[in-house]
């Protein structure tokens, strides 16, 4: 099994605090959601644990077992096994899609000793884009360029299939897909489930939990974890709104700055 | 099989001694030559490379798969010659090209050019027939085996004629330093279409000096690429003059400099006649020490109205050390016409870099993943068979050690 600890984390960008002290595990075997109104930091949360080198830790620690995640390099944590699923996947002109994922498969299997078999790989790739109903002709397309929202967010979901982390954190995956895109992007983290896998879900709405329903709920808000639940805390966050967790625990964050 | 007749007429040792006599009069290029001022002579160690002796003519084999004819020239056999086709054929000067050589002497106003001329008379002249249509490129292939510290000066004159479809491969390669002043004079005839690629991988103990004229006919369509890999210093001129109405020129570029390897490339988009069109796009790499030059002119002259050209430049400089100087310019005599030039030269996007990594590439990895994007358009441009092997040249070039 696999823990990702995240203990009183305490991060700034450019000097201002965002993160104001976060209690979080990620644990295989386990899907994690993280919701909470826009922000509150959960793309600043999720930036740091892939070690994105724009955001400052001021405190407290996040560790993968017993490694200190943070004294990692960004490609270390990634062939640790860590995933993150961008919000705004960046473009890369040039690079098609069939290369850049043999050669992130490569390093991965170089760093346990291993070599890519390459037609198992291909095979392997065709299956996942049919099991994504996307076009077989990605492979040749450049990463991310030109594709529209729904085809960025699926090409984060085939990298997932082919890099098969252990731990992922998929930040706003669901936002601005169509319901059909919404339900294979679905499709795709329901297939990684099981004893191997942890994922953690930040979207702001219920949508998704519809179709991988989370093992359990965080809420964030200005930058902590105000409350933790059960899949119901969706329904209840549904019903009553953000303004519910505002009123609720705002009040007690002016009392604790105060 | 020897198409390669071995006279030679008179004017070519009256061309070389006109040549010769030009050089008394003129010392080497200086920073005071607009087109040397970011070239220092110090880097080209002329003196210390001795000239080489002609080499010999032997009948060659059958060309391989990939190619319809190929022409190899090295320092140990000579020249060999193999085609497929009668349509290509391999000579020296003859007569009717007296004109054509004659002209570049008047035009060309460079210590270097005359040293190239006045090394030897032998020039090689390859003509592509009259509607010929090649399935298959011709290859010519320069190499240098094994001879140390040469100056070697191979020259050759391409003709395209009328009406001809082909593609050409120049490679010049060298296992051992060499100095190689190389001069190529092409003309593209009416309505034909000529894709040339010019592959540069010297050793990097090597220096290369090259002074290329190209002259378009009307309605003709000529795609030329460089690809300038190997060597310690080059300073490179490509000159195409449109001189027919609706013809086209395409060129490419692909530049890398590692180590403290020093590239200096001049692309002339010369419009001398209406409604033509032209579009350079060259690409580079610096890293290390490494430095690229990058002088792109678009000229128009009174008789290129309704011209359409384009000239864009994009460098990445890998490191901080590394240096790439971007100079387009536009030498226009009037408006009626559409000319853009753009350049970009900057770091990798650290936000590419960082996505790469989240999957696994560490910085250098991601970096040479990047670079390599940036030259895909270009790669995938050249005939199928260079594709690949030059990919894999470039990424080892990129990803290895100074
Ligand atoms: N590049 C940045 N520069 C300055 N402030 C930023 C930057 N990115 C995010 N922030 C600020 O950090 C806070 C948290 O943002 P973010 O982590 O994106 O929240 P969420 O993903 O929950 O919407 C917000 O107040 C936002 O304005
Ligand atoms: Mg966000």
């Amino acid at each position: 099994m696999t823990v990702l600890r995240i203990e009183n984390l305490k991060a700034e960008i450019e000097g201002k605090p965002i993160l104001r002290g976060i209690d979080l595990e990620i644990k295989t075997g386990e899907i994690a959601a993280l919701m909470g109104p826009n922000g509150s930091g959960k793309s600043t949360l999720a930036h740091i644990l892939m070690g994105h080198p724009r955001y400052t830790v001021t405190e407290g620690g996040v560790f993968w077992n017993d490694v200190n995640l943070l004294e990692l390099e960004v490609h270390e944590r990634a062939r640790l096994g860590l995933f993150l699923a961008f919000q705004y996947p960046v473009e890369i002109p040039g690079v098609t899609v069939g290369k850049f994922l043999k050669r992130a498969l490569e390093v991965k299997l170089e760093a346990k000793g291993e070599k890519l078999n390459v037609s198992q790989y291909i095979k392997q790739l065709r299956s996942d884009i049919d099991f994504l109903e996307m076009d077989q002709n990605f492979i040749n397309r450049y990463l991310n360029e030109g594709f529209s929202g729904g085809e960025k967010k699926r090409m984060e979901i085939l990298q997932l299939l082919t890099l098969q982390p252990q731990i992922a954190v998929f930040d706003e995956t669901d936002s601005g897909l169509d319901i059909d895109a919404l339900r294979l992007v679905s499709k795709g983290i329901n297939r990684m489930r099981g004893p191997d896998f942890g994922g953690l879900i930040i979207t702001h709405y219920q949508r998704i939990l519809n179709y991988v329903r989370p093992d359990v709920v965080h809420i964030m808000y200005k930058g902590k974890i105000v409350t933790s639940g059960r899949e119901d805390l969706v329904q209840t966050l549904e019903e009553k709104g953000y303004d519910w967790v505002k009123a609720r625990y705002g009040i007690e964050e002016v009392a604790d700055v105060g | 099989m020897s198409p390669v007749t071995q006279t030679r007429p008179a004017w070519t040792q009256e061309l070389r001694e006109n040549s010769l006599q030009k050089i008394q009069h003129q010392g080497w290029p200086t920073k005071k030559d607009e087109e040397w001022r970011r070239t220092l002579m110090s880097r080209l160690p002329w003196d210390h490379f001795q000239p080489a002796q002609p080499t010999p003519f032997i009948a060659g084999g059958t060309p391989d798969g990939d190619y319809s004819a190929i022409a190899k020239i090295n320092d140990i056999d000579g020249l060999s010659f193999a085609s497929l086709t009668e349509k290509v054929r391999l000579r020296w000067l003859e007569e009717s090209d007296r004109p054509r050589w004659e002209k570049l002497l008047d035009r060309v106003e460079d210590r270097f050019f005359w040293e190239q001329l006045g090394d030897s008379e032998e020039t090689l002249a390859l003509d592509i027939s009259q509607g010929a249509v090649l399935e298959k490129p011709i290859l010519f292939h320069w190499n240098q085996l094994e001879k140390l510290h040469q100056r070697r000066s191979p020259r050759l004159q391409i003709q395209a004629h009328p009406g001809s479809i082909a593609e050409m491969v120049i490679k010049l390669d060298s296992r051992v330093g060499v100095f190689l002043n190389s001069v190529l004079n092409i003309s593209v005839g009416e309505g034909s279409v000529f894709k040339l690629t010019l592959i540069q991988a010297l050793s990097e103990e090597s220096y290369w000096i090259d002074h290329s004229y190209a002259e378009q006919a009307r309605g003709s369509s000529f795609h030329f690429t460089l690809i300038n890999l190997g060597a310690d210093t080059t300073k490179t001129k490509f000159v195409d003059s449109i001189k027919g109405d609706h013809a086209e020129f395409q060129a490419k570029g692909i530049y890398l400099c590692h180590g403290k390897q020093h590239k200096d490339m001049r692309l002339v988009q010369h419009h001398q006649a209406p409604e033509s069109l032209s579009n350079a796009l060259f690409k580079g790499a610096v890293r290390d020490r490494g430095r690229s030059v990058f002088q792109g002119l678009i000229e128009v002259d009174k008789e290129g109205h309704k011209t359409d050209a384009y000239l864009s430049n994009k460098n990445l400089v890998l490191n901080d050390g590394a240096r790439a100087d971007s100079l387009p310019q536009l030498k226009i005599d009037h408006n009626d016409l559409r000319c853009t030039h753009g350049s970009t030269t900057g770091m990798v996007d650290p936000e590419q870099v960082h996505y790469l990594q989240t999957r696994g590439l560490s910085d250098r990895e991601a970096k040479v993943l990047i670079s390599l994007g940036l030259f895909q358009e270009i790669i995938d441009s050249l005939p199928a068979s260079l594709r690949l092997p030059i990919e894999g040249q470039v990424e080892t070039l990129l990803r290895s050690d100074a």
